[in-house]
C-alpha cells in the first residue's frame, strides 16, 4: 500500500492512473502514465502495422469502452505508411464508429488539432502520425503536448517514422517492432506480438520486452522468448532427431 | 466594360482611343470601345480596318471573354453591399433586387447615384436603370433617357424606345423593321396573333416581361439568406482583431434573433468589405444547430487564422449572413453537470472542419460489402450522426440487430444492391450506412474472423513477389526496393469483385495472404487476378497487420 501511495504520488505523474503492459509495469513504476505523452518509433518501414496496433492497444488498454478515439495523421505520414482502417480496430475491441479521423496538410496542423483534441471532454486518446522524424515535434511542442494531456487527462501518444534523437517532453519513447506470436493449432499466424524497446522512461531505466496481446481478454500476456517444443506425449519419436 | 478593364490596368490613360477586337463571322470587328474611340466616330460592329483608317493611331487589344467575366463577377460579389441578391446579366450587367433595400441608401435614386459614383472611383463607366420589371430595368439601362421608372407608369416610358431595348435576336428586330416597326409602342399597337405566328413566342413573351405582364425572376449569384446583420463603418477598419470583434457583435445579435424564432445556426457566412472593392467571404459549417455566441465567435477565429487577407486599405462593411438554419428544441441546462465550457466533442469537430477543411475531419462508417478497401468509408465528421455512448442492451437494436448479424453471417447484401435481397437484409443494410443515435448494436467480436489490417492503402502499392504457381503463396517479395523474405503465411482468402458492375471490364479476383516476414512484421499482400483470369497476374502490399 505504501508503494502505490508512493507511486501515486510521484513527482513525474501518474495521478490520472496507468496502463498495465505487464512485464514492463515495474521499470515504469506501476505501468504506463495515463495522462501522459508517448511516443512511438517502428522500427522499420515494414513495421507499421505493429506500431499502430500498439498504439490501438494502448487506446483499448486506456478507457476500455468509452470515449472518440482521435487519430490525426498528416497527409504525407498517409502516403508512407497508409491511412488508419476501420476494421482494424476489431481485435483491439475498437469499433470503427468510435474513431474521428483527421487529416492534416502539415505537421503544424496536426500538432495544433492534437492539442485541441487532448483538451477536449468526451475523448480519451489521441494518436498522431508525423511524417518522417517528425522535426515539427521539438521539446516546446511536445511540452504543451504534454501539459494538455495531463490537463485534459487524456492519452496522447505520438508516432514518429524515424527515431528522433532530440530532447522531447514525452514520458516514454518506444521503438516497436512486430514478433512472431505464439502459433496456434491450425498453423497460421498466431496471436498479435509486438518486440519493444524502451529507449526513453522518465521514471526508471529502459529495457526490451517480447509482448503478445491477448484477443479474447483484451490485455498483453508475456510472450515467451521462442518457441517451446510440444510436450513428449503425442511427439513423434523422429522429432526429436529431425 | 471590356475596355474599363484594360483602361484599368496600371500604366494605361483613358484618354486615347481603345477599342477591343474580335471574331465575329470570320472578320475582326470592334466588339468595345471606349469614350474617346466613339468620340472619334467608331462604332461598335465596325471592322477592324475600316477603324484603323479612321483613327491611324487606334490602341487595340484582343477580345478575353474569361477574363471579363471574371471581373464581371469581382464586381457582383462587391456589389453584394447593396442587396443580397445580385444576378448576372452577361456579358457586362449586374441586375439588382432592390426591393426593400432602397430606403437604407435614402431612396433609389441615392442609391443610383452612390453606385455610380463608387464604381466609376473603381474606374468603370456605368449605365443604371431601375423599373418594376427586369425587361424594362434593362431598356432603360440600355436605352432610356431617364434612369428612373416610376412605379406604374413603365408602359408610357417603354413605348418610344427602339425595339433593341426588347432583348429581341438580331433576326427578329430585323424581320420587325422590314415591317416598318420601330419602337415598342409599334409593337403593342399590333394585334399578338399573327405577329407570334410569324416570329414565335418569345417576341410577346419579352414585351409581357418588360411590362410585367409575365414574370421574370433574378437568379442571384449567392444563395439568400434567411437572416443577415451588417455594419459599415466611416473609417476603414485595419486590424484583424477589430474585424473579428465586429464579427463576433453581429453574431450576438443574430443569436438572440434565432433565440426568438426557435433555430440554430447550420451555415453562416461573414463578408468582409475592402475598401479597394475586394470582397472576402468566411464560412462555417456546424454539425448541429447552434446558436452560442461565444463558440460561433471561436469558430470564426479558428477559419480567420488559416486566411491571408492583405487588404492594404482596410475594410469598410462587414456582413454576418445565416445561410442555413435548422429548428432547435430548447434544452434544459444540466446544473450537475457543470459550467458548460464548449470542450465537447461535437464542437471539436466543427473547428476542426472550420479550420481544416471539411474533407478533412472524418467518420468511418462500416459497409456491408467485402471489398476491403469499400467495407469502411470515411464521411465528413460533420455529416455524421454524434458520437454517442455505445449502448449494450439487446432491447435497443432488436430486431434490426438481428438482421444485421443474420445478413452478415450469411453473407447476403453483396453491398452492392443488385443482388434479390430479402427484407431482412435490406433492414441490416440501412443499419449499416448510417449508425443512428441510441440504436447501436450490440457487437462482439470474433476472435477468429479473418483478422483486416490497421493500416489500408488508399491504392495498393505493387510488389515483385516469387510465389509457387498457380497460387501459392508468396516466398520473397520485393517492396520499395528491399527485399523481404516471408517466415510464416495465412491464406488465401479469396476475394471476389462485383462482377456485375461493369460488363466488360471485368475486375480480377483477389488472393489475399497474411505473411509475415523473417523480421516479424505482418504485411497484407494479395495476388490481382487468378492464373485463369489472367495470364501474368500482379502482385500488391494492401495494408498492415498488427
Amino acid at each position: 500500500m505504501i508503494i502505490s501511495k508512493q507511486v501515486n504520488d510521484h513527482p513525474l505523474g501518474g495521478g490520472g492512473g496507468f496502463i498495465s503492459l505487464g512485464a514492463p509495469d515495474g521499470m515504469l513504476k506501476g505501468g504506463l502514465v495515463l495522462s501522459e505523452l508517448h511516443e512511438l518509433t517502428p522500427a522499420g518501414p515494414t513495421h507499421y502495422g505493429a506500431v499502430l496496433g500498439f498504439a490501438l492497444a494502448l487506446a483499448a488498454l486506456a478507457r476500455g469502452k468509452q470515449g472518440a478515439i482521435v487519430f490525426i495523421q498528416q497527409d504525407f505520414a498517409a502516403l508512407e505508411a497508409a491511412a488508419l482502417y476501420g476494421l482494424g480496430g476489431a481485435p483491439f475491441g475498437l469499433d470503427p464508429e468510435r474513431f474521428l479521423l483527421i487529416r492534416a496538410a502539415t505537421a503544424k496542423d496536426a500538432l495544433w488539432a492534437m492539442e485541441e483534441a487532448l483538451k477536449t471532454r468526451g475523448i480519451t486518446v489521441v494518436i498522431g502520425e508525423l511524417a518522417e522524424r517528425g522535426d515539427a515535434a521539438d521539446l516546446t511542442a511536445t511540452r504543451r503536448l504534454s501539459l494538455a494531456a495531463q490537463k485534459g487527462n487524456s492519452l496522447a501518444l505520438l508516432l514518429r517514422q524515424y527515431p528522433w534523437c532530440e530532447p522531447s517532453a514525452a514520458a516514454t519513447r518506444w521503438q516497436i517492432a512486430g514478433a512472431p506470436g505464439a502459433t496456434d493449432e491450425f498453423g497460421g499466424l498466431g496471436g498479435t506480438a509486438f518486440s519493444l524497446t524502451l529507449t526513453k522512461n522518465r521514471r526508471g531505466p529502459c529495457g526490451t520486452w517480447v509482448l503478445q496481446w491477448d484477443h479474447d481478454a483484451k490485455r498483453f500476456l508475456p510472450a515467451l522468448s521462442r518457441a517451446v517444443a510440444q510436450p513428449f506425449v503425442d511427439r513423434p519419436a523422429d522429432a526429436a532427431a529431425g | 466594360m471590356s475596355t474599363d478593364r484594360l483602361t484599368r490596368q496600371p500604366g494605361k490613360q483613358g484618354g486615347h482611343p481603345l477599342v477591343v477586337v474580335g471574331a465575329v463571322k470570320n472578320a475582326r470587328r470592334l466588339i468595345a470601345l471606349n469614350d474617346a474611340a466613339e468620340r472619334a466616330g467608331l462604332r461598335v460592329g465596325m471592322s477592324f480596318a475600316d477603324a484603323c483608317a479612321i483613327v491611324p493611331d487606334l490602341m487595340s487589344a484582343d477580345e478575353a471573354p474569361q477574363e471579363d467575366a471574371r471581373l464581371l463577377s469581382a464586381v457582383a460579389d462587391w456589389c453584394e453591399r447593396y442587396t443580397p441578391l445580385v444576378g448576372l446579366d452577361a456579358p457586362d450587367g449586374l441586375l439588382f433586387d432592390i426591393t426593400g433595400v432602397a430606403h437604407l441608401f435614402g431612396g433609389e435614386a441615392a442609391l443610383a447615384q452612390d453606385l455610380t459614383q463608387r464604381l466609376a472611383g473603381f474606374g468603370f463607366r456605368t449605365r443604371i436603370g431601375i423599373a418594376d420589371t427586369v425587361g424594362a430595368a434593362f431598356a432603360m439601362a440600355h436605352h432610356g433617357k431617364e434612369r428612373i421608372v416610376p412605379c406604374g407608369k413603365t408602359r408610357e416610358v417603354l413605348a418610344p424606345l427602339p425595339l433593341a431595348a426588347l432583348r429581341l435576336p438580331l433576326e427578329t428586330r430585323q424581320g420587325l423593321s422590314r415591317l416598318g416597326l420601330k419602337t415598342i409602342a409599334d409593337l403593342m399597337a399590333c394585334p399578338r396573333g399573327p405577329l407570334t405566328a410569324r416570329f414565335g413566342a418569345h417576341l410577346m413573351r419579352r414585351l409581357d416581361q418588360a411590362l410585367g405582364a409575365e414574370e421574370e425572376p433574378i437568379s442571384p449569384r449567392q444563395p439568400a439568406p434567411a437572416l443577415s446583420v451588417e455594419q459599415g463603418f466611416a473609417e476603414p477598419i485595419f486590424r484583424d482583431e477589430d474585424v473579428l470583434l465586429i464579427i463576433g457583435r453581429l453574431t450576438e445579435r443574430l443569436c438572440e434573433s434565432l433565440e426568438k424564432r426557435g433555430e440554430g445556426i447550420r451555415r453562416i457566412r461573414a463578408s468582409v468589405f475592402g475598401v479597394d472593392g475586394r470582397l472576402f467571404r468566411l464560412d462555417i459549417g456546424t454539425s448541429g444547430p447552434l446558436r452560442d455566441g461565444v463558440r460561433l465567435h471561436r469558430l470564426f477565429t479558428d477559419k480567420f487564422a488559416t486566411v491571408s487577407w492583405d487588404c492594404e486599405f482596410g475594410f469598410d462593411c462587414i456582413r454576418v449572413s445565416v445561410l442555413e438554419t435548422q429548428s432547435v428544441s430548447p434544452a434544459q441546462k444540466n446544473f450537475a453537470a457543470g459550467e458548460d465550457d464548449g470542450q465537447t466533442v461535437s464542437h471539436l469537430i466543427d473547428r476542426l472542419t472550420a479550420r481544416l477543411g471539411e474533407t478533412r475531419v472524418l467518420r468511418l462508417v462500416e459497409q456491408d460489402v467485402h471489398v476491403p478497401e469499400h467495407a469502411c468509408v470515411a464521411i465528413p465528421a460533420a455529416d455524421a450522426e454524434e458520437f454517442s455512448v455505445p449502448i449494450t442492451s439487446p432491447l435497443r437494436g432488436g430486431r434490426n440487430a438481428e438482421a444485421a448479424s443474420a445478413a452478415r453471417h450469411f453473407g447476403w447484401g453483396d453491398g452492392c444492391g443488385e443482388a434479390p435481397p430479402p427484407e431482412i437484409a435490406r433492414d441490416a443494410r440501412s443499419q449499416f450506412r448510417s449508425p443512428r443515435k441510441g440504436e447501436v448494436m450490440p457487437r462482439t467480436h470474433d476472435t477468429l474472423a479473418a483478422m483486416r489490417p490497421v493500416r489500408l492503402f488508399e491504392r495498393a502499392e505493387p510488389i515483385e513477389a516469387i510465389a509457387e504457381v498457380p497460387d501459392g503463396p508468396p516466398v520473397r517479395f520485393k517492396w520499395r526496393r528491399a527485399v523481404h523474405h516471408v517466415a510464416r503465411v495465412e491464406g488465401p482468402e479469396r476475394i471476389a469483385l462485383p462482377w456485375w458492375r461493369d460488363g466488360k471490364n471485368r475486375p480480377l479476383t483477389r488472393d489475399y495472404f497474411r505473411v509475415e516476414t523473417d523480421a516479424g512484421a505482418r504485411l497484407w499482400l494479395y495476388r490481382d487476378g487468378l492464373f485463369r483470369e489472367t495470364l501474368g497476374p500482379r502482385w500488391f502490399l494492401h495494408g498492415f497487420l498488427p
